[in-house]
């Protein structure tokens, strides 16, 4: 097709001929169309993990990036952000070149596996290059900002006096030299540390297996000091907290720290403890998820108050996740049946139309009457009578079983009763619910939806006005999905993201992934790994699926919780 | 004419207008994405002052909204408020798509096919096209849109929008008066497909090599195409279609093949919705391409907006291009040539120019009041049984005595319709106007005017005594109203085409309504309801502002019934004011000038009709407030000379100005004369029980005993007139104020008596003066009599050639004998012609010409026979029945 023309001159001025429109909104997916993956990563994590982000993985990254800030200071490379970013993404790029070249062939994926490729798997010499694109590589990504939160690195913009510092920097306190030193230490010895890290020639193999020998995740436990400096980087504080700034206790051991510090280091060291009681009450917590899901909503009996409410904190996390795959489900059914009304149309739903569409989301499994008391499933749950049948047809008694298996149901179902059916249950088991650590993290809300508690205040509401179930599938779709998903798609324009939206009085629907939507990371992987290179427990089976505590992880235990 | 040069084919219309640095944004559409545009787009305009207009076909828009749930009433809180938003309804639909985004330089219309909409922005398969301030085709399209605006404007009717129209034509950048040919067309004289044939036909008048056709909705049996194809007698067409091109298929073939023409069939693939709408014409190299809004239906391209036809815009351009099949295909896509057993399969659905339910009534608009209730305006008119409803309660409407319908109470809920006492719903819904709102995004204020002084006033003024009290009457009262008005824009259009198209009534109205929601109205409020100074009302607002300028501790609270009283009362000895640290009443030469223009300028507007709108007594109440600041300033001068700069002779000149303004001059000509006798009895009632005392001495002070004949003669009729309105009337309290002013006792009586001296005063020369201009003669003189012992008045008369027969003589000698209390008159032509000689019991004595003999009348003057003539008219001549009269 030739080009078509623009502009053409008649004699005299020149016309704008007319132009094609182009598209200004760009459609994308969308991974958190109703608001529940920010409630967990923005409110709920860093509440109950502060400092460990769902990339913090691994242990040796802390020490790593901060001997990475201290060469870099040390040797006075020039202070401005972007030569420190392009030093600390070289320097990982060679990193990860040593991780995946790992003598021990450990499997460990490092930050910038995808740009590396495979690389390590081809002959030497080795080109060199950057991690990732963004600003500060794996760092910035994953690490600066835990760092920051543990009180290791004043970040760039820091004041300094009356002046803000302009690059990252290590305090300078006893917590993050020994982080610097520990990994120095490691590889102060090797030919990569004494000449290659500062050039930008072709690595030699031997290099970067040298490298790999001493510098490779798994081999943090050959330096007990290093590993040390990492625990008392994650759980530690410092001695005494006297200081404006970073400069002004230079040598000392103190950092400037407030209450919410050691309330965070608290928080931190409590949930890692909280973590290693279910690792020891079920070895494989380490490596199954929905194994995790279920020992935080039904943990081992805490040692003392502070597991009661750290245990009930998480266990708050795990019901919220239950609501978010219920709702998931209801959404789920509600965009695929508003597709396939609108084409079936030609057009958009009314408001009338839409209410009905929801109503009659009853078909299931498992299949409910719309003009059924909603009541009378509450009920049955009550009774524990409600039986309803699996993807495979297999029953499933919904009261007896866990409530994993309850998430995972009506994950596999993906039908709007079964997500009702999963709320009505999920309430009647939150009922009694009152502890401390329940009642602070259930009612955290987000910007979108509204928290735990409220959720289960408005149902109980809801069923005191003896609903129908075509009425309670149609107060969820109104409440949680309807207007949050508009709310959330129009601020994120000019990335369109709506499944449907009002548009001249009609409800359209967009073919723009209508299925389920994740939940949010909570950090299993992260505390799996973490716990792991610390060496607060081993392996107990092949590749690690299951693990006991090691000594130094009762050791932990005791600490924390007595 | 040169070749096309590449150039990009495609253009974003978001990124185009939508933009911080924006502040008006007018778009023209068919239908509206109510949300997109609201939670979307509107945000990435700037900040306030921020005009934002969206006219949409109002049948279209009724159906949307009429489709919003209680539910979801909460998401049009920003229309109306924030952006106007109004449905047009001229005849056909409403269909023309234009967008214009001004920033503070610069200007940039797009005209196209698509609506403010996701499809018609983003991804519907549309066309646009762009013109930007500042180059000769961009100015000359502008100039267009502004006039082809102008014009809706002014039948949709609405005040709000033309108010908006008006700070649009502001905003604008400069335009050129004359332009080249437009490129922009639109339908309200002449149907779109006459412009373009016209154009094609006046370089080609025989067939056309191709026509190429391109539109997602035809009239149903394809009417609009048969017609170009029989005027323009193509060789070939070719058609664009899409699987959804709504047309009845077999009559589109037939109309084609019955044309002769070759036909082509281009299908779009992949097969999307192409709404783009474009009709090319083809001869050798030669091009003419149409793009736009019209459809190819006859609403579209065949009638006028006034015929019943659509509201199009259309871009009608001529290139030289061996290309132009490629501008029928969007980016992206292709077409794919078929026969024409392809057009059987399009079936003609109702289009998007067809959806319609005609409600019993058409439900305007709807204001919301600062009380909560709402005005509406409605076709027909409200019926006692309707009921305002917004979804969640409902109001009567109820029909004021003004005229408008106004809910009985406050209604809270946005979107509103008519409804009757059954519930049932008779009007369409609209989103009710928040007027303050709207007010505080369209110019980033409070709604009071920017400029809160007189405009002949600086700002180093503020500082003096009288360019406060000045400032003060300017921000409390309506002193002028063109102060808050401007001219009637004309759209662009030349004068004499504004003249004939130019709707007065709703310019009117914008200024009726502009004025009306000022917020100096309550001040007059405040005023009517204060009958007496007894309470805080204006008059005391003002007196608490001039004694600020005059500090005293003893501040006064209620006046009393007198303001010469109280002034006398409350101005402080001489000696006192000595020691006053405040900013003197003295003014500079220049200050002076700049307040007299004030006033005069003041006075001369307060027989400007549109004052009656603010309030129909708001120039009695502006002349009431007047005689207190004057009658304050005459005391303060004479207390301190000093302090007041102003002189005698301007301050009597200005009372004589504003006196003769409100009570005339006997020639009809003050407002008490021209205004109804209903008000003229409210104003006597409510005018302050002071203001005739005080203006009977601001009188007395202008023409004082032992003034000169002239300045008597100048007052006269002034104070004459004010005595029949019963506006002075000499009290003990004025015969004080003027005893304090004039330093020597005046009683009331000789305040009465000179008045009544000036009102009656008269000599010969005064009675010659009006008796000439009563009669309307040419001159009027008194000489001396002839020594004749019945003859004691001789008057030289100019300007009437033939006495006898000209009744004004009769009522001169009539007018003349009752002046001098005498008999004996005789009458000379100014230009020594005729004479005449009047006495009772003597006949009358007519010399025609000099040299002539004197006639006389057959009968002698009996008392009381000339006075009968001159009631009837008569003329002299009637007892003269034996002579020749011509």
């Amino acid at each position: 097709m030739e080009v078509p023309p623009n502009d053409i001159e008649i004699g005299e001025p020149t016309v704008q001929m007319p132009q094609w429109v182009a598209r200004s909104l760009r459609f994308a997916e969308g991974r958190d169309p109703l608001g529940f993956q920010t409630t967990t990563q923005d409110r709920l994590m860093p509440v109950l993990l502060p400092g460990v982000l769902e990339l913090t993985r691994r242990a040796r990254y802390f020490s790593f990036h901060a001997f990475l800030l201290d060469e870099y200071r040390n040797r006075r490379l020039p202070a401005e952000g972007k030569s420190l970013s392009n030093f600390i993404k070289r320097c990982e790029w060679d990193f990860g070149l040593a991780v995946q070249r790992c003598p021990n062939n450990c499997g460990s994926s490092p930050v910038g596996a995808r740009r590396l490729g495979n690389l390590a798997t081809q002959p030497g010499p080795f080109p060199r290059g950057e991690s990732v694109e963004s600003t500060l590589g794996g760092y910035g990504l994953y690490y600066r900002s835990p760092m920051a939160t543990l009180g290791i690195v004043a970040k760039a913009g820091t004041l300094l006096g009356n002046q803000p510092i302009p690059i990252d920097l290590l305090y300078p306190i006893n917590r993050a030299t020994r982080l610097a030193e520990g990994f120095r230490s490691a590889v102060s010895k090797t030919a990569y540390y004494q000449r290659w890290m500062w050039t930008g020639e072709k690595l030699p193999t031997e290099v970067v297996d040298e490298y790999a020998k001493v510098a490779c995740f798994c081999r943090l436990y050959e330096w007990p000091d290093e590993r040390d400096a990492v625990d008392d980087a994650l759980f530690g504080t410092d001695l005494s907290y006297t200081g404006e700034h970073p400069e002004a206790n230079a040598g000392s051991d103190s950092v400037v720290v407030d209450a919410s510090f050691l309330s965070e280091v608290m928080q931190r060291r409590h949930s890692f403890g909280h973590y290693l009681t279910l690792v020891d009450a079920h070895p494989n917590v380490v490596s199954s998820g929905s194994v995790f899901r279920q020992a935080l909503w039904e943990p081992p009996k805490a040692r003392n108050h502070s597991q009661e409410v750290i245990a009930g904190q998480w266990a708050a996390l795990i019901a919220k996740d239950v609501w978010q795959e219920a709702l998931c489900s209801v959404w789920s059914e509600f965009c695929r049946s508003g597709l396939k009304k609108a084409r079936e149309l030609r057009r958009g739903l009314t408001w009338e139309e839409t209410k009905q569409l929801a109503m009659n989301m009853v078909s299931g499994p498992p299949e409910l009457m719309s003009e059924q008391l909603t009541k009378e499933i509450v009920n049955e749950l009550d009774g524990g009578n409600l039986t309803i049948s699996d993807v495979g047809g297999m029953p499933f008694n919904v009261a007896t079983a866990s409530l994993e298996s309850l998430r995972r149901l009506t994950e596999r179902l993906d039908t709007g009763t079964s997500g009702l059916v999963t709320t009505l249950e999920l309430a009647r088991r939150l009922a009694t619910r009152s502890d401390d650590g329940w009642q602070q993290a259930s009612q955290i809300s987000s910007a979108w939806q509204p928290s735990l508690v409220m959720l289960l205040t408005g149902l109980r509401i809801h069923l005191d006005g003896a609903p129908s179930v075509g009425e309670s599938l149609w107060w969820m779709v109104s409440n949680f999905v309807l207007r949050i998903h508009e709310r959330i798609s129009y601020s994120k324009l000019p990335d369109f993201t709506f499944r449907f939206r009002w548009e001249d009085g009609l409800l359209r629907f967009y073919d723009n992934g209508i299925g389920r939507f994740p939940l949010a990371a909570i950090r299993h992987q992260g505390l799996a790994l973490l716990t792991k290179d610390l060496d607060l427990w081993q392996g107990t089976s092949p590749n690690d699926t299951s693990g006991s505590l090691t000594d130094r992880g009762r050791a932990f235990v005791t600490e924390v919780f007595g | 004419m040169t070749n096309i040069p590449a150039a990009p084919s495609s253009i974003q219309p978001m990124s185009e207008l939508f933009g911080a640095s924006v502040s008006t944004f007018w778009a023209t559409t068919y239908n509206v994405d109510l949300a997109l545009f609201d939670k979307f787009l509107f945000g990435l305009l700037g900040e306030p002052p921020l005009n934002v207009v969206v006219l949409s076909d109002q049948r279209r828009l009724a159906a949307s909204l009429g489709r919003v749930p209680p539910e979801r009433v909460d998401t049009l809180a920003a229309i109306n408020s924030r952006w106007l938003l109004r449905g047009v309804r001229l005849g056909g639909s409403f269909h023309a798509k234009s967008y214009l985004a001004i920033t503070n330089n610069r200007a940039v219309l797009l005209v196209g096919s698509g609506n403010l909409s996701s499809g018609g922005l983003n991804d519907g398969h549309e066309v646009f096209t762009i013109f930007r301030s500042g180059t000769q085709l961009g100015d000359s399209a502008l100039v267009t849109w502004r006039a082809w605006m102008h014009r809706v404007v002014e039948m949709v009717g609405d005040v709000t929008l033309a108010g908006r129209f008006r700070d649009l034509e502001e905003r604008l950048p400069t335009l050129p008066l004359a332009t080249t040919s437009s490129p922009l067309i639109h339908n309200m004289d002449e149907p779109i497909s006459t412009q373009l044939i016209a154009m094609v036909r006046d370089e080609v008048l025989g067939r056309v090599d191709n026509l190429l056709l391109a539109a997602p909705f035809y009239d149903a049996d394809a009417n609009a195409v048969a017609k170009l194809v029989a005027d323009l007698k193509p060789h070939k067409v070719v058609v664009y279609i899409s699987p959804a091109t709504s047309v009845n298929g077999m009559s589109l073939k037939e109309r084609l093949v019955e044309s002769g023409a070759h036909v082509g069939v281009q299908v779009y693939i992949p097969e999307d919705f192409v709404h783009a709408k474009l009709i090319a014409v083809n001869v050798g190299r030669q091009n003419w391409l149409l793009s736009g809004s019209a459809n190819l239906s006859q609403a579209a391209l065949i009638r006028t907006a006034q015929h019943g036809g659509n509201v199009e815009l259309a871009v009608l351009a001529r290139f030289e291009s061996d290309q132009i099949a490629a501008t029928f295909i969007p980016p992206g896509m292709t077409s794919v040539a078929s026969n024409l057993d392809a057009l059987t399969s399009l079936i003609f659905q109702s289009d998007e120019e067809g959806e319609s339910m005609e409600p019993h009534v058409y439900l305007i608009n709807a204001t919301m009041l600062p009380d909560g209730r709402v005005e509406t305006y409605t076709n027909p008119p409200a019926q006692p049984s309707w009921l305002l409803d917004d979804l969640t309660m409902h109001q009567p409407l109820l029909l004021e005595s003004s005229g408008r319908t106004i809910t009985a109470g406050p209604l809270n809920g946005r979107l509103v319709q008519v409804i009757d006492t059954n519930g049932d719903i008779l009007s369409n819904r609209v989103v009710v106007d928040d007027p303050i709102g709207l007010t505080a995004v369209l110019t980033s204020s409070t709604g009071r005017p920017n400029d809160d002084k007189p405009p002949e006033l600086l700002d180093g003024d503020r500082n003096t005594p009288l360019g406060q009290a000045l400032i003060w009457l300017h921000q409390h009262l309506v002193m002028d109203v063109s102060e808050r008005l401007t001219n009637a824009p004309t759209g662009g259009v030349a004068t004499e085409e504004a003249d004939k198209q130019s709707d007065d009534d709703l310019w009117q109205r914008l200024e009726y309504e502009h004025l009306v929601r000022d917020p100096r109205v309550s001040t007059y409020r405040h005023f009517w309801t204060h009958t007496s100074l007894s309470g805080v009302d204006p008059i005391i607002e003002l007196l608490d502002m001039l004694r600020n300028r005059t500090p005293r501790s003893d501040s006064a609270g209620r006046l009393g019934r007198s303001m010469l009283s109280h002034l006398l009362e409350h101005v402080p000895p001489a000696d006192q004011q000595e020691n006053q640290p405040h900013h003197p009443w003295k003014l500079s030469a220049r200050i002076r000038v700049r307040a007299l223009n004030v006033l005069r300028r003041w006075a001369n507007a307060q027989t400007d009709e549109r004052l009656v709108w603010i309030d129909p007594l708001a120039p009695a109440a502006n002349f009431a407030m007047i005689i207190e600041v004057l009658t304050y300033l005459q005391i303060e001068r004479i207390r301190n000379t000093r302090q007041v700069e102003l002189t005698d002779d301007d301050l009597n000149d200005l009372w004589l100005l504003w006196l003769r303004k409100f009570a005339g001059s006997g020639q009809t000509d003050g407002w008490l004369d021209q205004i109804e006798s209903a008000n003229l009895n409210l104003v006597q009632q409510r005018l302050p029980e002071w203001l005739p005392e005080a203006a009977a001495a601001l009188c007395w002070l202008a023409v004082p005993p032992s003034s000169q004949r002239a300045k008597v003669i100048e007052w006269q009729p002034v104070i004459s007139s004010a005595l029949d309105h019963k506006l002075v009337n000499p009290t003990e309290i004025t015969a004080r104020y003027v005893s304090t002013i004039w330093g020597t006792s005046v009683t009331p009586t000789q305040i009465d008596s000179q008045l009544l001296h000036v009102v009656e005063f008269i000599d010969d020369a005064l009675w010659c003066t009006r008796t000439n201009s009563e009669l309307s003669l040419d001159g009027l003189e008194c000489k001396s009599p002839p020594a004749t012992m019945h003859l004691q008045l001789r008057l030289d008369v100019g300007g009437v050639p033939n006495a006898l027969l000209d009744p004004r003589i009769v009522r001169l000698i009539v007018t003349a004998r009752n002046y001098r209390r005498c008999d004996g008159v005789a009458l000379y032509a100014a230009d020594t012609t005729w004479r005449i000689v009047v006495s009772t019991g003597k006949r009358i004595a007519y010399l025609k010409k000099p040299g002539e003999e004197v006639i006389e009348s057959t009968i002698p003057v009996t008392k009381g026979l000339l006075e009968k003539l001159a009631g009837s008219g008569g003329v002299l001549a009637a007892f003269f029945s034996d002579i020749t009269l011509t």
